[in-house]
C-alpha cells in the first residue's frame, strides 16, 4: 500500500482501464459463480430431475435432508475423518518441516519425496494403496501377520474402511511441509539468539518461539483443510465408491450420488447449501477463536 | 499396533535428541548438535521410506511381466474350434456381467464335439462372462459347458465363436517374474491409454493458456489501476477462494447440459478464460505489487498505453510467477478427476485420471499393465516438482504464508 502512495496520481480516464482489465473476472464471477449460486438457491426449493421442469416444493428438500439418517451419517463420517486427520496432518507436516529445517544433504530429493503425495491425483493415490490394503497380498496385513496378528479385510469390512482413509491422509501430510518449512525459515534468527543467551533449551525454543510464530500458518492450513475435507472425493470414489454399507459415504460423495447418479438436482442443491453453511460457520468459528491462539507479528508492534 | 509402536519409537528418538538431552549438562554443544542431526536424519529416512513404499511397489509392478501360464496341449477338434494357447492367470467371472445365448447356438457348438463328451453348463442362460486373454487379446467369453477337464467358452458377440480352454494346473503355471519395459508401450497402445494421455495434454494446454491470459489481465487491473470499488471487488475475489465448488456445481452442470456442452471439453475449459481460479489472480497480483513502479512510469512517459506497459514492462519481469501458474494449472488438469467425471461421457475423450479408472476396470486381471498406466500418470507431476520445486514452493508459500 505504501508503494501506491508514491505513484503519480492517475487520471480518472486512465484508471478506468482497470475495469476493462478485470472484466474477464467480473464476467467469470457472474456467470460461473454468482448466478449459478442464485440458481442453486432456487433449485434447492424445487424438485428437479433435469428432464421435467422444476417443481416448487418449498422446504421439502430441507425437511427431507434433516430427517434422513443417511445425510447425518455421511456428515458424521466426514466430521470424524476431519477431526482426526486435520490435527494429525498438521502435526506430521510440522514435525517433518522441523526436522528438515537444517543443512541436510540432497534436500531437493527429500522434499520431492515428502511432497509427492500432494502432487499426484487422488485416483493414483487410490491405485497405489488398493494393493497394499489387500487382505491376502497387501503389505499391511503381511506386517500384521509377521507380528502374529490377523489383519482385517481393510476395504471390505465397514468397521475398518475409515481407517484406510485416515492412513491415506497421514501419508499425504507431507504436502503441508513445504509451507511450514518456509514459515520456519522466515522466523527471525534474532529471536533464537536472544533465547540462547537467556539459556533457553531447544525444546523451550520450540514451544515459546517456533510454535507461536507458526500459528498463522497452522491457522491457514486448518481452514483450507476444513474446506478440503468436505471436498474429499477421488480416493473414496475409486477405492470404495462409498461402500461397504455406506461406511465411507463422505459428504461430497453423497452429494455427487444424489446429483449425478439419481439426478435429484433439487435435493443435491439443498445438500450443497447445507455444506456451504457448515463450511462458513466452521471458518467463522476458527476465525473468531483465532484471536485466542494465533500470534501475528503486528500485535507486538502495537 | 505396529503403527503405534513405530510412532512411539519415533517420538522416543525425538524426545531423546531434542528434549531430554538438554538437561544432560555434560555434553558438549557440538556433540549434541551432531546427535540431533543424526536422529533427524534417521526419522527423515524412515518417513521417506514409508511415503515412497507404495510408489516403489507400483514401479516394481510396472516393469515386471505378469505371471505366464504354459501352453495348454493342443487339441484338434475340427475347424469350428479355436484352441486357446495362452490363458488368463485366473479365470474369474467379470462381476455382475451376464449374457444371454440362444440354446440353439449352444446345441450347435456341442454337436461339433466328437464323441459327445461335452456337457452343458449347469448354469443356464444368461451365462456369466469371463475376461480371457487369447493370443494377446482380451476377450469377453461366456462359459457354456464342460468338455472333459476343459471348459467351453463362447464369444459374447454375434460371431458365436467357441473356445476350448482349461484352467492351467499348478504345475503348468510358470510363476516367472521377468523384468520388462514392454508394459509401458502395451498400456499406451492397448487400452486407449495413449489416447487418454493426449486428451489430458489437450486439456492441460487449453486451460493453462486460459489461466495465464486471464490471470495476467485481471491481476494487472487490480494492481495498477485505482478505480472505484477496487478493494471491494478484490475482497469478493478473495472470498470466492473459500467458496465450496459444490454450491455452483449443480446449476453449472444444468446450464452446460442445456447448452449442449455435456460430453465436450467446453465445460472443462471455458471457465479458465474467465479467471476461474482466484488463487492465480491473487498470486499474480501479489507479484505485480512487488514490481517497481518506476519502470511503468518511464514506459508511460515514452508513450506506452496500458497494454504496452503490461506486455513490454510487466510481463517480461514476471516469468517466475507465470511459470508458477503454468505448473500448478498443468498439474491440476493433469490430475483432474472430478470435473471430467461429471462432464465427459465418451470413453475416447477421457483424460488420464478418469481413463485410469476405465483402464482399471477393463484390465482388472492384468496388474502389470495397470501398474504401468499408473506410473505413467504419476511420473510427470513428480518430475515437474523435482525440477521446478522453487516455483511450486513459491506458489504455495505466497498463498500459504503471506495469505
Amino acid at each position: 500500500m505504501s508503494r501506491q502512495k508514491r505513484i503519480v496520481p492517475q487520471s480518472e480516464r486512465y484508471s478506468r482501464w482497470g475495469y476493462a482489465f478485470i472484466t474477464p473476472w467480473i464476467i467469470g464471477f457472474l456467470v460461473f459463480t454468482f448466478l449459478p449460486m442464485l440458481f442453486s438457491m432456487y433449485l434447492s426449493f424445487t424438485d428437479y430431475d433435469t428432464i421435467n421442469t422444476p417443481r416448487w416444493v418449498g422446504f421439502q428438500n430441507f425437511v427431507k435432508m434433516f430427517t434422513k439418517p443417511e445425510m447425518w451419517h455421511s456428515l458424521w463420517i466426514t466430521v470424524k475423518f476431519g477431526v482426526i486427520s486435520l490435527p494429525l496432518g498438521i502435526i506430521t507436516g510440522f514435525l517433518l518441516a522441523y526436522l528438515l529445517n537444517q543443512k541436510i544433504p540432497a534436500m531437493k530429493f527429500w522434499r520431492t519425496i515428502f511432497y509427492l503425495p500432494a502432487m499426484i491425483s487422488g485416483v493414483v493415490v487410490a491405485m497405489l494403496w488398493r494393493g497394499l490394503f489387500d487382505d491376502q497380498y497387501g503389505i499391511i496385513n503381511f506386517i500384521l501377520r509377521t507380528a502374529g496378528l490377523r489383519g482385517p479385510q481393510w476395504l471390505l469390512d465397514p468397521k475398518y474402511t475409515l481407517y484406510c482413509f485416515l492412513f491415506l491422509s497421514v501419508w499425504g501430510a507431507g504436502g503441508g511441509m513445504v509451507v511450514y518449512l518456509s514459515g520456519l525459515q522466515s522466523i527471525p534468527t534474532a529471536l533464537y539468539e536472544a533465547a540462547e543467551i537467556d539459556g533457553c533449551t531447544k525444546f523451550q525454543q520450540l514451544i515459546h518461539i517456533t510454535i507461536p510464530q507458526m500459528t498463522p500458518i497452522f491457522f491457514f492450513n486448518l481452514i483450507m483443510g476444513l474446506i478440503g475435507t468436505f471436498q474429499y472425493f477421488a480416493e473414496p470414489m475409486v477405492l470404495t465408491k462409498g461402500g461397504p454399507a455406506d461406511s465411507t459415504m463422505f459428504y461430497n460423495l453423497y452429494l455427487y450420488k444424489h446429483a449425478f447418479q439419481f439426478r435429484n438436482m433439487g435435493y443435491a442443491s439443498a445438500l450443497a447449501w447445507f455444506l456451504f453453511a457448515i463450511v462458513l460457520i466452521l471458518t467463522l468459528l476458527v476465525f473468531k477463536s483465532s484471536e485466542l491462539w494465533v500470534f501475528y507479528e503486528s500485535e507486538v508492534k502495537k | 499396533m505396529i503403527i503405534i509402536a513405530f510412532f512411539l519409537v519415533i517420538i522416543n528418538l525425538f524426545l531423546w535428541a531434542f528434549v531430554v538431552s538438554n538437561s544432560v549438562g555434560v555434553m558438549t554443544k557440538q556433540r549434541l548438535a551432531r546427535r540431533r542431526k543424526i536422529v533427524a536424519l534417521i526419522i527423515i529416512v524412515f518417513m521417506a521410506i514409508a511415503i515412497i513404499y507404495p510408489v516403489l511397489s507400483m514401479l516394481g509392478g510396472s516393469v515386471s511381466s505378469k505371471q505366464v501360464s504354459r501352453t495348454v496341449p493342443e487339441v484338434k477338434l475340427g475347424d469350428f474350434f479355436n484352441i486357446v494357447k495362452t490363458m488368463a492367470k485366473n479365470l474369474v467371472p467379470i462381476e455382475g456381467k451376464r449374457v444371454k445365448i440362444d440354446q440353439e447356438d449352444i446345441d450347435r457348438a456341442f454337436a461339433e464335439l466328437p464323441a459327445s463328451e461335452g456337457k452343458q453348463s449347469r448354469e443356464n442362460s444368461p451365462y456369466s462372462v469371463y475376461n480371457i486373454e487369447i493370443d494377446g487379446e482380451d476377450l469377453h467369453l461366456a462359459k457354456i459347458g464342460k468338455v472333459g477337464k476343459q471348459w467351453l467358452y463362447m464369444t459374447t458377440d454375434s460371431s458365436r465363436d467357441t473356445y476350448l480352454a482349461a484352467p492351467a494346473s499348478e504345475e503348468q503355471r510358470v510363476k516367472a517374474v521377468v523384468f520388462t519395459w514392454s508394459n509401458f508401450p502395451d498400456a499406451l497402445s492397448k487400452g486407449d491409454f495413449g489416447r487418454y494421455v493426449i486428451n489430458s495434454m489437450i486439456l492441460v494446454v487449453i486451460n493453462t493458456i486460459g489461466a495465464l491470459l486471464s490471470a495476467t489481465l485481471v491481476a494487472y487491473g487490480f494492481s495498477r489501476f485505482k478505480f472505484k470499488g477496487r478493494n471491494w471487488l478484490f475482497i469478493v475475489l478473495l472470498s470466492t477462494m473459500m467458496l465450496p465448488a459444490q454450491v455452483s456445481l449443480i446449476p453449472s452442470f444444468i446450464i452446460y447440459t442445456k447448452l449442449g456442452w455435456y460430453g465436450t471439453y467446453l465445460p472443462l475449459t471455458v471457465a479458465a478464460y474467465f479467471a476461474a481460479s482466484p488463487w492465480n489472480v491473487f498470486l499474480m497480483r501479489q507479484f505485480f505489487m512487488g514490481l517497481p513502479l518506476e519502470l511503468d512510469e518511464a514506459a508511460k512517459i515514452d508513450g506506452c498505453g496500458p497494454f504496452g506497459i503490461l506486455f513490454k514492462v510487466i510481463v517480461p519481469q514476471s516469468t517466475a510467477v507465470m511459470l508458477t501458474i503454468t505448473l500448478s494449472t498443468a498439474v491440476f488438469w493433469w490430475n483432474d478427476y472430478f470435473y471430467s467425471l461429471i462432464y465427459l461421457q465418451d470413453q475416447k475423450m477421457y483424460p488420464v485420471a478418469l481413463g485410469l479408472t476405465a483402464f482399471d476396470a477393463k484390465y482388472f486381471n492384468n496388474s502389470a499393465l495397470k501398474a504401468a498406466a499408473t506410473v505413467m500418470m504419476l511420473v510427470p507431476p513428480v518430475m515437474m516438482f523435482f525440477f521446478f520445486q522453487k516455483f511450486f514452493i513459491q506458489g504455495t508459500v505466497i498463498s500459504g504464508v503471506k495469505g
